[in-house]
């Protein structure tokens, strides 16, 4: 059985991948200033799901 | 990882996703307008200017929604597969992973035909009907993967009583 860490951690870096090739198919100034802000609110996400997970 | 490669159902999704998301990049590649951000990376190379050339002989062969439509459906598709592939399963712990980017894809059509003009100093791109279909089909047959794969497993359980 995968662990469930290691299951987010590789569904956290898919999505983001995916995120940044989604921000290639669009026309806009940098594309790092989209990749950065979604990739800050997925970590964001990841460690508050981390914490509620250690914490019950 | 390696158990992720372990089961057969597994690696067929692996492989399908990672060909849906090399043939959406080559459709974009070929067809699209070079002021997408993903020519800043790959407008460089030469085999980009003859994927390019060679798409031109087909461009009006080809209907709109192929070049248009057709590659985000495959990209939400290879995303979805890569997630049921890792996961297996739609539970409390992945669902925010199955619900993420159908979220995303939805949401921005959404948006863009809601502001109807870019709500960004950029274009960020124009509401498609199109779209809204292609991401609809990718749902759909993530679900009916998932209820396959599921359909299966409880058949393999069912054999697997009858044997103990």
């Amino acid at each position: 059985m995968l662990k469930k860490y290691i299951k987010t951690i590789l569904s956290f870096i898919l999505t983001v991948v995916y995120l940044v090739s989604a921000c290639g198919s669009i026309e806009g100034p940098e594309i790092w200033l989209y990749a950065g802000v979604i990739c800050l609110s997925l970590i964001g996400y990841a460690c508050l799901s981390f914490y509620y997970d250690t914490k019950k | 990882m390696r158990e992720i490669l372990k089961s057969k159902a597994r690696r067929i999704e692996l492989m399908m996703a990672l060909f849906l998301f090399i043939l959406e990049g080559i459709i974009y590649l070929t067809f699209r307008s070079t002021e997408l951000n993903m020519f800043r990376l790959y407008g460089r190379y030469d085999w980009v200017d003859s994927l390019r050339i060679y798409g031109e002989s087909y461009s009006d062969l080809l209907p709109y929604w192929t070049k248009y439509s057709l590659p985000d459906g495959l990209w939400l598709f290879s995303y979805l597969l890569l997630i049921d592939a890792i996961w297996n399963r739609f539970d409390r712990s992945s669902f925010i992973w199955y619900l993420l980017m159908p979220a995303v894809a939805f949401g921005s059509e959404l948006l863009q035909f809601v502001m109807k003009e870019s709500f960004t100093p950029w274009n960020t791109g124009t509401y498609d009907t199109m779209d809204v279909v292609c991401y609809t089909f990718a749902v759909v047959f993530i679900v009916m993967i998932y209820i396959f794969k599921f359909r299966i497993r409880e058949k393999l359980a069912t054999n697997a009583e009858k044997i103990y």
